[in-house]
């Protein structure tokens, strides 16, 4: 068995009154890709940016390769470098061009040189298709280029795994189509992901194993061909016929 | 009468004015700053020190400040004896007031989002704020500041009242002299407008300019 | 003598001077009042040489320092037209073509801000030009105006100060007065800003009081 690379237990997490997130256990080992599906308002997001330790839990515990995260001697500034994360809105710094957005993170965090972390930027660009486009501003990029700018940017960090939240839900479909292209070559080469998507093509196709998220909790779970084809939670069920009705 | 010598003699006030307007913006600049991000950064009660500072310089007017300074603190610290100093050290304490508020809007006009992005890279809320945030909040800060700069320099006459010599004090100066009633102070004031208008407009527009090449709205 | 001794016997001169100062801020800001909003309908309504001239007006009386605007006025108005005016009056008037220059920015956007909205609506129910604006478009610009006004408040009061150089009696000149005479210029500057502060403050208060009763929601539009 592979070493677990991210897993929880009992994950919690309130905000205010509202408790978004009512006890979560989830684990996910090196190279495998797991994908989250459920419908809105059910704490995808947030479980993804507490797991991501964007947010911290109201209660529970999160394991990053088999250590406890919010133990006392733990750098959770070094933790979230080895934890890539690609939002829905790209969130790009809108003062660097794209090649100044996939540099910055490897210069400040990880101490690298300028030559280094510009070699190891070029190479990312290249691997999401836009090297090309290195010098423009995310102001001048379409959306889809954008968010492949992100995913750039979370990969030259060289993570331990990617969290992808809802990448492609801003963007039109055809902008859509690159942005998974892109989600399943590193899927394919191996790199752990955990993704947020209603894009079940790309579930089916490079998933290890689909979790249906409800209400905070994760109802179902299963690899694609049978959650999808055979769904045995009623919620799951539902939600799967609206989903793929509407396709 | 009011000749053209008059008008030049005039000009010689414009280095003090424009130097206490520099000097001024300057030290707000480096007050301005620090105070905005501890009212952001800071946990309560530090931000309430901010929050006091600014409101205190919002409620009084600068000249008190001045007078206070030039004649109220001359006899204990030494420096505002100079009635440039006292002038240049109001001017910059209010301005440092005014600049925190700018800055503050500014940091809040770039967006969570570029925080979350960047602590979701591994830096720090500090490496966030220096490489991330403060950037873009400049840019977004320029107008704002382009006008404070015009502020500062039209409120640079208030020296006039301690005695400094720049422009507002020539302009007096050359009325009493030659009893010409009119044009020595129209002439201080478009030469005011002069320096302002070019100063403010150019700092808006390359302001607008920066915020569309990225996108800043 | 102690501080309260010393603070009593003066009083009667630092009330004297606070009344002068509100009374010239009250003043200004009506008549700022008044020159902004014809100024702001003359440029959004107005002809092309009357904008001219409205702008003319805005650029001076912006560009330039209210103190040189002071001694400007009162210096030069006997002059041209041989008419003698008194410090208080000459301070009153340049204070309010000096706010109303201000004020007009503010209302212009007020009225801009609530315009483009709403014009289309007036129109289609019918309204003429007149009726849109009396019940479209003041109500909304005179609420949405209050913020910034505020400021207009708070930044006039603040330079009655600048009447110091005309001679009047306001605050600041009074204070001058009274710490050359006591050698005590700390304490007595000290006080007066703390008199200042407190009308700044109490002032803000009552104002956002009352924007806070008449605010709706929805119609806070940032200038």
């Amino acid at each position: 068995m592979d070493e677990v690379v991210l897993a929880c237990e009992g994950l919690k997490k309130r905000y205010g009154d509202l408790l978004v997130l009512k006890g979560i256990d989830f684990e996910i080992e090196k190279g495998q890709t797991k994908v989250i599906i459920g419908p809105s308002g059910s704490g995808k997001s947030t479980f993804l940016r507490v797991i991501g330790l964007l947010e911290p839990p109201t209660e529970g515990k999160i394991f990053f390769e088999g250590k406890d995260v919010y133990a006392s001697n733990m750098d959770l500034n070094m933790l979230r470098a080895k934890i890539g994360f690609v939002f829905q809105e790209p969130s790009l710094f809108r003062h660097l061009t794209a090649l100044g957005n996939v540099k910055i993170g490897p210069k400040v965090v990880l101490k690298m040189s300028d030559g280094e972390a510009e070699r190891k930027a070029l190479d990312v660009l290249r691997t999401v298709r836009l090297e090309e486009w290195s010098h423009h501003y995310p102001a001048q990029l379409s959306g889809g280029q954008q968010q492949r700018v992100g995913i750039a940017r979370a990969l030259a960090m060289d993570p331990d795994i990617i969290l992808f939240d809802e990448p492609t839900a801003s963007l039109d479909i055809e902008l859509t189509w690159e942005v998974i292209d892109v989600m399943k070559e590193l899927a394919k080469r191996g790199v752990t992901m955990l993704v947020v998507t209603h894009e079940l093509g790309f579930a089916r196709e490079v998933a290890d194993e689909i979790l249906f998220m409800d209400d905070g909790r994760i109802i179902e779970s299963g690899p694609p061909e049978e959650l999808l084809r055979n769904p045995k939670t009623q919620r799951a069920k539902e939600f799967l016929s609206r989903l793929l009705g509407g396709v | 009468m009011f000749t053209l010598d008059n008008l030049l003699f005039l000009l010689q006030g414009v280095p003090n004015t424009l130097a206490i307007s520099f000097l001024s913006f300057a030290l707000g600049f480096a007050l301005g700053i620090p105070t905005a991000l501890l009212k952001q950064l800071s946990p309560y009660r530090l931000g309430i020190i901010a929050e006091g500072y600014e409101k205190i310089m919002r409620g009084v007017p600068v000249l008190v400040f001045m007078l206070l300074f030039n004649f109220g603190l001359a006899g204990i610290i030494p420096i505002f004896k100079s009635a440039f100093f006292s002038a240049v050290f109001a001017l910059g304490l209010r301005s440092g007031a005014f600049q925190s508020q700018i800055f503050r809007g500014s940091i809040n006009a770039v967006g969570r989002d570029q925080m979350m992005a960047a602590i979701s890279l591994g830096m720090s809320r500090g490496q966030a704020f220096r490489h991330i945030i403060l950037p873009q909040a400049f840019i977004v800060a320029l107008p704002g500041l382009g006008s404070e700069i015009a502020l500062l320099i039209k409120d640079s006459s208030y020296a006039f009242v301690l005695g400094v010599l720049e422009l507002t004090k020539y302009s007096d100066i050359v009325r009493k002299a030659t009893r010409s009633f009119i044009f020595p102070y129209l002439a201080a004031a478009l030469i005011y407008i002069l320096i302002t208008f070019p100063i403010a407009n150019y700092l808006d527009r390359w302001g607008s300019r920066l915020k569309t090449r990225y996108g800043l709205r | 003598m102690s501080e309260t001794e010393f603070i009593l016997e003066y009083w009667q001169f630092i009330v004297e001077g606070f009344e002068t100062t509100v009374i010239m801020t009250f003043l200004g800001l009506a008549g700022g009042f008044v020159l902004g909003i014809a100024s702001a309908l003359g440029d959004v309504y107005g002809g092309k040489l009357l904008r001219i001239l409205i702008n003319g007006y805005v650029e001076f009386f912006r560009g330039s320092p209210l103190i040189v605007q002071l001694l400007f006025f009162y210096f030069s108005i006997p002059a041209i037209t041989g008419l003698n005016w008194d410090a208080f009056t000459a301070g009153a008037v340049t204070l309010m073509l000096n706010s109303g220059a201000y004020q007009k920015g503010y209302f212009k956007g007020a009225i801009e801000a609530v315009f483009k909205d709403q014009l289309m609506a007036a129109k289609s129910l019918g309204m003429t030009f007149r009726q849109t604006l009396r019940h479209i478009v003041l109500p909304q610009a005179l609420r949405i105006v209050i913020p910034p006004w505020t400021n207009e408040y708070v930044s006039l009061g603040l330079s009655t100060s600048a009447l110091i150089v005309l001679g009047i009696r306001e605050l600041t000149n009074i204070s001058k007065s009274i710490a050359a005479q006591t050698f005590r210029p700390l304490e007595v500057y000290l006080f007066t800003s703390v008199i200042y502060f407190i009308w700044i403050t109490v002032s803000l208060k009552v104002l956002d009081w009352i924007y806070n009763r008449v605010k709706i929601p929805g119609l806070e539009v940032n200038i």
